[in-house]
């Protein structure tokens, strides 16, 4: 366990690392400074540089409105990005976050506009959001079928189920009896935006629950090493069902909000490339793909990052191809990054693992 | 409730595809109808010399309609009027819904070449992909008509909006809504760039803008066809011009993300928004009565649906030899005021289920 939250942590060295040390006691000043350098501090630094740049260069760029506009635009991705983390830490994946993202929301405008009482419909919303994420779980921990294409295929049956049975639209108005939802979403409180504020709140209680309780602690032990965290007697296939059912209510959260900023429910974002940014913020941040390592500290340096730029892209009127081209050159990176920062460690990784 | 949900359930298993099952069921509707329309309309037809031709011309034959995806206003309203003409001179609709998918539409249409239907519409996500098979189905004997968007291939038809002329529109409208404001700075948010709708309507902003020299374009970007993209597009361009004069956009669908936007930046009332889309009533009428868009250029989906009906059997009527004679027919663009809107009989679909 020891080593596992010191990973987390990202201060201490990797295995890799603390090896190339043994061999050379004298730690040369290069060796130090690597050892401080992590993918997070790497992408702090280039977020840093970049807000500065367009600070001096864009006019209008640094001023406070504009700041929490770009803090507000990512602010759904930045949620969406902190359940996928908790999934990516246990070593998994979870591509059903858009399905749950928008379909139990679109679900419960149709039932309420059709005179289902709200807390009725909300209950529903929340029992599928909840069997979403125990599928996912039953798959992966029990029968065992990589996260992956798991979640791959549920998220398509959330999606396609739903859409049949219930929601015929891809766009479904707020019904007039949530219409009080707008002015809750799409105001301000204390001069920020209150979907950046559910970020904050999202973001403390995903800390909390990460860094001081035991499950959370579990999650880090699994990711690490699954085989292990077995033996010592952590109940794997139970933790990965919770943290599949976590990233699902945390979705249909987001769902709520995001449908309320723009007063509808928009099912087609299923079909977008919205999943892609949501591992980009991710994995740019630095929670690493092997699992076991990452902090939501993380994921909000990666939203913030997509953030500046997405906004700075805008305001210097890049058209829509050089935006998606710059976008997925930076995942690239990262993910090269990744690779090196975080080595495989042949002891724990297993053939396909993502 | 229950049972409908059961059965709903039933029959969702027994396809698995949703899409599949519904095309299947819409043409078992197809043939249902068909066969009992043959039955009543044993009729004989006044022989005035036209007339018996034009009700042969249509019997048995087979419309194939491939929208972007079934799950929206105009879609569902092309589909319904293209129903309600086939049940009454009895022949027969298939719809293959792709969903989103420009992949799965094109694989969609190489299936329905192989099938051979009589008349394949295309109402395409992205036109430019559909154009080497329009040549492929009228090589089949296929007739080709574009709905509402094209691709470079013509086919035999194209019905729907002029999309150039639709953004000329609203470039106007701007002007003449800028002349008494703070700036004369508009923005443009286009779909998606593949989209005809972005094609053609941002070479009209572009050609219309030459005659307002006044007004400056200060951006385009790009939408998505999604209405969260367009509020934080719209979101940081106020940031950038807090002055702006107007917003023009190319789809309701999308830009019903802008005026949440401008009432966040307490400028509703002060930037004008210009869009268009099909007129159905809760997207259109009604937003342009709650003052979401300045001005609304309507591009009557129910109109198209007729329009689109009537090119079938002006087809099927002379069956030219594909591809060889291709015509078109553009809908008028009709501007939506919050001052005239009350005045205007929009179209619904009442939900399929």
């Amino acid at each position: 366990m020891r080593k596992t939250e010191g990973r987390a942590g990202g201060s201490e060295p990797s295995a890799a690392s603390s090896e190339r040390n043994d061999a050379a006691p004298r730690a040369s000043l290069a060796t130090r400074v690597l050892k401080d350098v992590d993918q997070q501090r790497i992408v702090l630094a280039i977020a840093v540089i970049l807000f500065a740049l367009f600070s001096i260069f864009l006019r209008g760029f640094a001023d406070l409105g504009n700041i929490l506009t770009l803090l507000q635009g990512v602010a759904i991705i930045g949620v969406l990005g902190l359940g996928m983390a908790i999934v990516i830490i246990g070593r998994g994946i979870d591509l059903s976050m858009i399905a749950v993202l928008v379909m139990p929301t679109a679900w419960m405008f149709v039932e309420v506009r059709n005179g289902m009482p709200i807390g009725t419909a909300s209950l529903y919303g929340l029992v599928i959001a909840i069997a979403a994420g125990l599928l996912n779980g039953w798959l992966i921990a029990y029968l065992e079928v990589p996260s992956i294409f798991a979640t791959l295929a549920s998220g398509t049956i959330v999606y396609g189920t739903m859409q049949y049975l219930a929601v015929s639209d891809d766009i479904v108005p707020v019904p007039p009896q949530l219409a009080w939802t707008r002015p809750v979403f799409q105001s301000l409180s204390f001069g920020v935006p209150n979907v950046v504020i559910f970020l904050g709140i999202v973001a403390l209680l995903v800390w909390l629950f990460l860094r001081f309780t035991v499950y959370g602690r579990f999650i880090y032990a699994i990711g690490d090493n699954p085989i292990a965290a077995r033996t010592t007697g952590v109940p794997v296939r139970p933790i990965l069902v919770l943290q599949y059912v976590i990233s699902a209510v945390i979705a249909l959260f987001a769902g709520v909000v995001l449908a309320a900023t723009v007063s509808s429910a928009n099912t087609r974002l299923f079909n977008s490339t919205m999943i892609y940014d949501v591992i980009l913020v991710v994995v740019l941040g630095g929670v690493g793909l092997g699992g076991g390592k990452g902090k939501v500290s993380n994921v909000l340096v990666g939203t913030a990052l997509i953030g500046i730029l997405i906004n700075g892209m805008t305001i210097m009127n890049l058209s829509f191809v050089a935006q998606n081209l710059i976008k997925a050159s930076i995942l690239l990176l990262a993910i090269i990054a990744d690779s090196i920062v975080n080595p495989r460690d042949e002891q724990t990784s297993q053939q396909g693992d993502i | 409730m229950l049972m409908k949900t059961v059965e709903r359930t039933r029959s969702f298993f027994a396809g698995m595809k949703p899409w599949t099952t519904k095309a299947l069921i819409a043409a078992g509707v197809g043939v249902l109808a068909a066969g009992v329309v043959a039955a009543a309309s044993a009729q004989e037809y006044y022989a005035d010399g036209i007339m018996p031709d034009y009700y042969k011309a249509a019997k048995g034959k087979t419309v194939a309609f491939v929208p972007i995806a079934m799950t929206f206003s105009i879609t569902q309203e092309y589909l319904k009027e293209f129903q309600a003409q086939a049940d009454q001179l009895g022949y027969k609709i298939v719809v293959r819904d792709p969903n989103w998918s420009v992949d799965k539409a094109v694989q969609a249409v190489e299936q329905l070449i192989v099938e051979k239907p009589d008349v394949i519409i295309a109402h395409p996500l992205d036109g430019m992909a559909f154009n080497r098979l329009v040549k492929k189905a009228n090589d089949a004997g296929i007739y080709w008509i574009w709905a509402n968007m094209k691709g470079s291939a013509n086919g035999d038809a194209f019905v729907g909006a002029n999309h150039y002329e639709l953004d000329r529109v609203k470039v106007r409208l701007a002007a003449d809504y800028c002349k008494n404001a703070a700036s004369t700075k508009i923005f443009l948010i286009q779909t998606a760039p593949t989209n005809y709708t972005a094609i053609a309507g941002t070479q009209g902003v572009q050609d219309e803008l030459k005659h307002h020299p006044e007004l400056q374009l200060v951006g385009i970007q790009t939408g998505d066809n999604d209405a969260n993209k367009v509020k934080s597009i719209a979101a940081t361009v106020l940031k950038q011009h807090p002055d702006l004069c107007a917003f023009i956009g190319q789809w309701d669908g999308q830009d019903i993300g802008i005026a949440p936007a401008v009432a966040e930046a307490g400028l509703t009332g002060k930037v004008g928004i210009f869009t268009g889309g099909g007129g159905n009533k809760p997207e259109a009428c009604d937003k342009v009565a709650d003052g979401a868009y300045t001005a609304y250029v309507n591009y009557n989906i129910e109109t198209q649906g007729h329009d689109i009906n009537a090119a079938v059997m002006q087809i099927l009527q002379t069956h030219p030899k594909p591809g060889s004679q291709p015509f078109a027919t553009y809908v008028e663009n009709k501007v939506l005021t919050p001052e005239n809107v009350k005045d205007f009989k929009c179209w619904s679909v009442s939900p399929p289920k």
